[in-house]
């Protein structure tokens, strides 16, 4: 056999065990150990490498990072500060038509800026902000959709934890990721908020207008949302920042790492302080954290095994090398590799998409020629990547934020929530478009910054 | 007509019991990773003042980050919190949805029983003490020399090393109760509540 | 072909020892044995595992042959450490490596029993890269917060009055570019891979012949696949290993320090040689230092003066 047919073989005996519901992270696992006994003929060196492997992998100094913005974000959900942005955002917002739902985007983004995960983000300001549109008369499909949609404003507004991985698999830099997630991020906001105006025009009787709030209040409701601001300020701000004007340079106060930390620490002592986090919130917190944390390095493990017997079919190598001599366009392939992300992510979760995916599509994506160098190749390609894979979350049948927000109000059939959040994608779709054919969009900051 | 279903709950409690004790455990861990930070980052910021950064800060959270892993992997798994797709498998029979899920239970268990297996060699491998007999009478493997240590604070490596074995001993026991779990709903045709 | 030598090391291909050393390496062993072996390199640990995981997976035989550095191992292989003390090694990498060889025959025979050792080879002069000015005197390290590169090292910076902040490597041009660290401590042959020429605005280096700290390497292949080579393809392997073939490595180490020197240079930035006043008062501590760890050593039973007076030795004999 040669490496290529071995490769796809492997994948595709791996999908097959992932559709028969074999949890991801071992469908992984068992292709990279069985493909490279295979290889190898004979288990000795997957086995022997396991004897360091699971313990180097738990405790890789750049993963974790992880687990600390996972705490994070789970001590802003327990402390009140969902129903302030929400507050805030709906006093200012409320008075439009649709402004409810609008006002769910902005707390959204307001959210990610301090959560690194869309499926907290999505459930948080499910909880808040469903009972409240329901209650005023939106429509399921709109209420359900738009709180699906922003979920992954979670993701793609820095901290993000799939940023974090896949800046680790692509040797980039971790903070030049997050600022060139920030402006794409907020194109992401307007685009929801600018979908919400268009949908509720075309169906005028899915969403009401509430009374307008006077500018005292508004300003008032808006100070309640310092907690986040200065949370989101010093951990982005001290990344990124310049803290010491004495000293000539950029003085951060923090690396990414000490960022996340910092940010659980801040975010868990602002709780305690107002009383808001209790010791069963606490407690609530670290489940949750777990859960996730194990999930999430149960698949790193995983990934590591299948990035080996990969890499040993050099099937990435012979992808690479065809795609050149072939002669493709650069953008032709590009666009072939969005699309199967598009595809998948009807059915995966945008993490295992990622670290299946990367080995295979960034050698070939650094190899071409996109008219800019490979660092910021590789870091458009990333946010690119990023936001067809959060797609992937809001794409039935298989969307997690779809189900979220259905568990949060089960008693709305999930196919309205199909529906309603059919425009949100589109509004995805478009900013990807645009996001291809402009690349400075996304790379703008990063060179304000460095 | 399930397998000593009293039993098995009544092990299934005690079994969860641990589970949460030991994924608070590591989120305790976790907290004081990230605390021991924020001291660092204080301390770096008034080096001029006679402070410092926390000595070894980074290898702390490193090796924090993976026993706190280990600890939540018997809760996690206990919850069926492994991202599974089950778009196909939903057109199933319940019967048949049930017997996946014992056969993915049944897969998690082998791994963690491997992980554990392996672990333990890595350990007997960084664990320079014993006298030979004892070391194969144990399957400890190749004995170091001299034992590896942390870069700052060396510290022993097999001393966190023999704390995952805990985790890893955990998840082993917690995916074999998981096991008998869903045998049990392969029995009765249908999938529990987790 | 005969046999496929997987080989396995945990930076860029494009890295001066990947480059200018591995790569030759195997293209030479290809041409030696008339195409009979065959050397497959995987670069940026692509077969998995962790660099410190690199000589576990040589002897256990998940590679055949890899590029390692013990000290990421930190106390397994205390008498390589001798090559990383203060002013030990010659600002010759080749050497240097040469050296190394030598002291490695005499000393760590038994250690590194249980692998196949081809080569041993260290780096050139480490530099001290920074913000702002140059340090000129050891006052200026007064307060400095520096990256070390290693144990021995962050003991050197934290006598010197430094505060070593540790972190892995990849995060350093993130943490010097934002001022999170003054500066690091690295040779020039890694400067452009991480890009420190564009973040740092001065590099120090001691002046004199013997280089501030230094980190020892590793090239070796499993016993086993060796051993199952045919006599002719050992005696290729054979062909390509030992005293040449560490100096070799040295030297594309030499290679690359003198890239990266001259593209810095380009930059504009500051380069400050330390006069021998200042390397004098450098050498007083680090001789500090180099008692201590003869005495640690010596607590663990190996002859840690003899060790140092060989190691001193070898490098004179191949340097001066
Ligand atoms: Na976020
Ligand atoms: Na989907």
């Amino acid at each position: 056999m040669t490496g290529l047919t071995l490769a796809l073989t492997g994948f595709a005996l791996m999908l097959g065990g992932i559709f028969l519901r074999v949890p991801i992270a071992l469908a992984m696992a068992m292709t990279g150990f069985f493909g490279t006994w295979y290889v190898l003929g004979t288990p000795n060196a997957p086995m022997a490498q396991l004897k360091s492997m699971t313990y180097e992998t738990f405790s890789n100094q750049g993963l974790s990072i992880v687990p600390l913005f996972l705490l994070m974000g789970q001590f802003a959900t327990r402390t009140g500060m969902s129903s302030a942005l929400f507050r805030a955002a709906s006093d200012w917002l409320g008075h439009r038509k649709g402004g409810i739902a609008m006002a769910s985007v902005g707390a959204c983004a307001g959210f990610g800026a301090i959560c690194g995960s869309s499926l907290a983000t999505a459930s948080t300001m499910g909880q808040v902000a469903l009972p409240e549109m329901r209650k005023r008369g939106y429509s399921d499909s709109l209420s359900t959709g738009v709180l699906a949609a922003g979920g992954t404003l979670g993701i793609l507004i820095p901290p993000s934890v799939i940023l974090v991985i896949y800046a680790i698999m692509a040797e980039q830099n971790i903070v030049k990721m997050f600022m060139a997630a920030m402006v794409p991020g907020i194109l992401a906001a307007l685009g929801y908020i600018l979908t919400v105006a268009i949908y509720v025009r075309v169906r005028p009787d899915s969403a009401t207008t509430a009374e307008r709030i006077p500018m005292k209040e508004r300003f008032k409701t808006f100070a309640a949302t310092w907690p986040v601001i200065v949370i989101f300020g010093m951990t982005m701000g001290g990344i990124v920042g310049d803290w010491n004007w004495v000293k000539p340079g950029p003085q951060a106060l923090f690396t990414p790492n000490e960022a996340a930390a910092f940010g659980a620490t801040a975010t868990a002592l602002y709780g305690i302080l107002v009383g808001r986090l209790s010791l069963d919130g606490f407690v609530q917190a670290i489940y949750e954290t777990g859960k996730a944390t194990a999930m999430i390095f149960f698949i790193l493990l995983g990934a590591e095994m299948f990035k080996g017997f990969l890499a040993l079919t050099r099937a990435p190598d012979m992808l690479a090398d065809w795609v050149l001599t072939a002669q493709f366009t650069p953008i032709t392939v590009l666009i072939v590799m969005l699309i199967a992300y598009l595809i998948f992510g009807c059915v995966m979760d945008s993490l295992s998409m990622i670290l299946l995916t990367i080995p295979i599509f960034l050698p070939v994506i650094e190899v071409l020629d996109f008219g800019m160098n490979v660092e910021d190749t590789a870091i458009w390609f990333g946010i690119l990547a990023l936001i067809v894979v959060e797609v992937g979350l809001i794409t039935p049948p298989v969307g997690m934020n779809l189900f979220i927000i259905n568990g949060v109000a089960q008693d709305i059939p999930i196919s309205r929530t199909y529906a309603g959040v059919a425009p949100f994608v589109l509004s995805d779709l478009v900013r990807v478009v645009i996001l291809v054919s402009f690349p400075a969009i996304t790379l703008w900051l990063v060179g304000v910054m460095f | 007509m399930a397998i000593a279903i009293n039993a098995e709950r009544r092990v299934g409690r005690i079994i969860e019991t641990a589970s949460r004790g030991m994924a608070i455990g590591g989120g305790i861990l976790l907290t004081a990773m990230a605390v021991m930070t924020v001291v660092s980052i204080i301390g770096r910021m008034f080096t001029g003042f006679g402070l410092g950064p926390v000595r070894g800060d980074y290898e702390l959270v490193a090796n924090g980050c993976a026993l706190a892993v280990f600890s939540f992997l018997p809760f996690c798994q206990l919850k069926r919190g492994h991202v599974t797709v089950d778009i196909l498998t939903t057109q199933f029979s319940q019967r048949a949805q049930a017997i996946i899920g014992f056969l993915g239970d049944l897969l998690i268990a082998i791994a963690a029983i491997v992980i554990f297996k392996q672990l333990w060699h890595g350990f007997g491998e960084k664990y320079p003490y014993g006298s030979d007999a004892m070391r194969d009478a144990l399957g400890m493997g190749y004995k170091p020399f001299f034992p590896e240590t942390t870069y700052e604070l060396e510290i022993p490596v097999w001393i966190p090393y023999g704390l995952a074995l805990i985790g890893a001993a955990m998840f082993v026991v917690a995916a074999l109760y998981t096991v008998w779990r869903s045998l049990n709903w392969a029995i009765d045709g249908q999938e529990g509540a987790v | 072909q005969d046999v496929t030598l997987r080989c396995q090391h945990f930076i860029s291909p494009k890295g001066s020892v990947p480059a200018f050393f591995i790569t030759p390496w195997a293209e030479k062993i290809e041409k030696d044995s008339g195409g009979r072996i065959k050397v497959e390199i995987y670069p940026a640990m692509q077969l998995g595992g962790k660099p410190p995981a690199l000589y576990d997976q040589i002897r256990d035989g998940v590679i055949d042959c890899g590029w390692a550095i013990p000290a990421y191992t930190p106390g397994r292989f205390p008498e390589a450490e001798a090559f990383e003390l203060p002013f030990m090694t010659s600002m010759s990498g080749e050497a240097s490596s040469k050296a190394a060889w030598d002291y490695t025959a005499k000393y760590m025979g038994e250690r590194f029993g249980d692998i196949h050792l081809m080569a041993v080879h260290v780096h050139g002069p480490g530099v001290v890269h920074k913000k702002g000015p140059a340090v000129k005197t050891l006052a200026d390290f007064d307060g400095l917060k520096l990256r070390g590169p290693s144990r021995q090292a962050n003991k050197l910076l934290e006598k010197l009055g430094a505060t070593p902040i540790g972190m892995p490597v990849p995060a350093f041009p993130e943490a010097l570019s934002k001022g999170v660290v003054d500066g690091g401590v690295i040779p020039w042959e890694i400067v452009p891979p991480l890009k420190v020429q564009e973040l740092a605005d001065s590099h120090s280096q001691v002046g004199g012949d013997r280089a501030l700290y230094n980190t020892y390497f590793i090239w070796g292949m499993n016993k086993d696949t060796y051993a199952g080579l045919p006599d002719d393809l050992k005696a290729v392997i054979d062909a390509n290993s030992g005293l040449e073939t560490s100096g070799w490595a040295g030297a594309a180490m030499d290679k690359g320090d003198d890239i990266g020197e001259k593209i810095t240079i380009e930059t504009g930035n500051e380069v400050y040689t330390m006069d021998d006043a200042m390397v004098a008062e450098l050498k007083v501590i680090g001789e500090e230092l180099t008692n201590a760890w003869i005495e640690e050593v010596t607590s663990k039973g190996l002859d840690g003066q003899a060790m140092v007076d060989d190691a001193r030795a070898l490098v004179a004999k191949y340097s001066d």
